[in-house]
């Protein structure tokens, strides 16, 4: 009992070197297609202004 | 190795696709599944980030958690479902079935010496984790022989007692299954257990964050026993049973097992209804 909560003060290591280096990369990717929704959300408005705009000078 | 994982994403993905039965009214009531799905997802994540609590990874897994979050919660905010869907089999399912495998093997190998150990220590409150374990369906299709055979026989047996009646004049009641509209303003309160035997009061509606819409759902699993309860959004409507029957009572919608159903917080009961989704 006591060594078995020892082992979860001090756990060990638990994931390989490659797994966290996957973690890392899996976060990161998640970041990347939240920021890309937000640039496509931006990137739709631009043309819908582009469009009406070309519209009134025309 | 991988081909043992995809064959979990198949039994997955019955169980997404057996929530369209019986549902086949107005087009936006087809995201429901999908955000039901999403919201199983993210479920998932965050047992997985229970379990990964105690190890120096568990702030990675919880960020993974968030971050998967607020891609669910910008998507279906903006009604995206399908966008929505394709991110998760591209992404939250291959990374939920590597680390719940890593950590299995782990936990089986830390478990092998201390044979007569206690329970591992990850559900301290059993609760709230009742939902999103168990992947059920499989031998219950409605195509195969059995279910067939058993359908037909009751099929006779209902024959059979219409005959015998026919010239009774009893009457056989009619059970509805009414069109209800989520309202998605609106806000109710419910009574919740604290962890001190007290009560706490809690609102829910259309509108609330994904967790306490998942704070209700599993509150609602744990007092009915039901698993897999996912919350819908609130309607009004006329309960017979009640006293109150002449005034129409706002009450919870909830998705379970493919069909929605509203709940009477009062007697907590469930009543299957249709749901008809206002296009926003």
């Amino acid at each position: 009992m006591t060594e078995d909560n020892k082992q979860q003060n001090t756990p060990k290591k638990l994931l390989t070197e490659e797994q966290e280096t996957i973690l890392d990369l899996y976060i990161q990717k998640l970041d990347a297609v939240y920021e890309q929704l937000k640039t496509s959300e931006q990137v739709q408005v631009e043309i819908e202004t582009q469009h009406l705009k070309k519209i009134l000078f025309k | 190795m991988i081909r043992l994982l995809r064959s979990l994403f198949g039994l997955k993905g019955v169980t997404g696709n057996r929530t369209v039965v019986g549902s086949p009214e107005s087009p936006e009531s087809k995201h429901l599944p999908y955000i039901e799905e999403s919201t199983r997802r993210l479920q998932l994540l965050f047992e997985l980030y229970n379990r990964y609590k105690n190890t120096p990874h568990g702030q990675q897994v919880k960020a993974v958690y968030e971050k998967t979050q607020r891609i669910h919660t910008y998507l279906a905010g903006r009604n995206r479902v399908h966008e929505l869907e394709v991110f998760h089999l591209q992404h939250t399912d291959h990374f939920l079935s590597t680390f719940t495998a890593i950590i299995n093997v782990h936990q089986q190998q830390h478990k092998a010496p201390a044979p007569a150990a206690p329970p591992p220590p990850q559900r301290p409150a059993g609760k709230p984790e009742i939902i999103g374990r168990t992947l059920v369906i499989g031998p219950f299709r409605r195509d195969r022989k059995e279910v067939k055979a058993a359908r037909m026989q009751n099929r006779e047996t209902s024959q059979q007692v219409f005959v015998d009646i026919a010239d009774t004049k009893t009457e056989i009641p009619k059970l509805a299954e009414p069109e209800i509209a989520i309202n998605t303003y609106s806000k109710i309160v419910y009574l919740r257990e604290d962890i001190s035997d007290g009560l706490t009061t809690n609102e829910i509606g259309f509108t609330s964050t994904p967790e306490e819409k998942q704070t209700f759902a599993n509150h609602i699993a744990a007092r009915l026993g039901l698993e897999h309860v996912t919350y819908v959004g609130n309607a009004l409507v006329y309960i017979q049973t009640h006293t109150s029957a002449h005034s129409p009572e706002m009450v919870p919608v909830i998705h379970w097992n493919g069909s929605p159903y509203v709940l009477s917080l009062e007697d907590y009961r469930l009543f299957p209804v249709r749901t008809f989704r206002k296009s926003r």
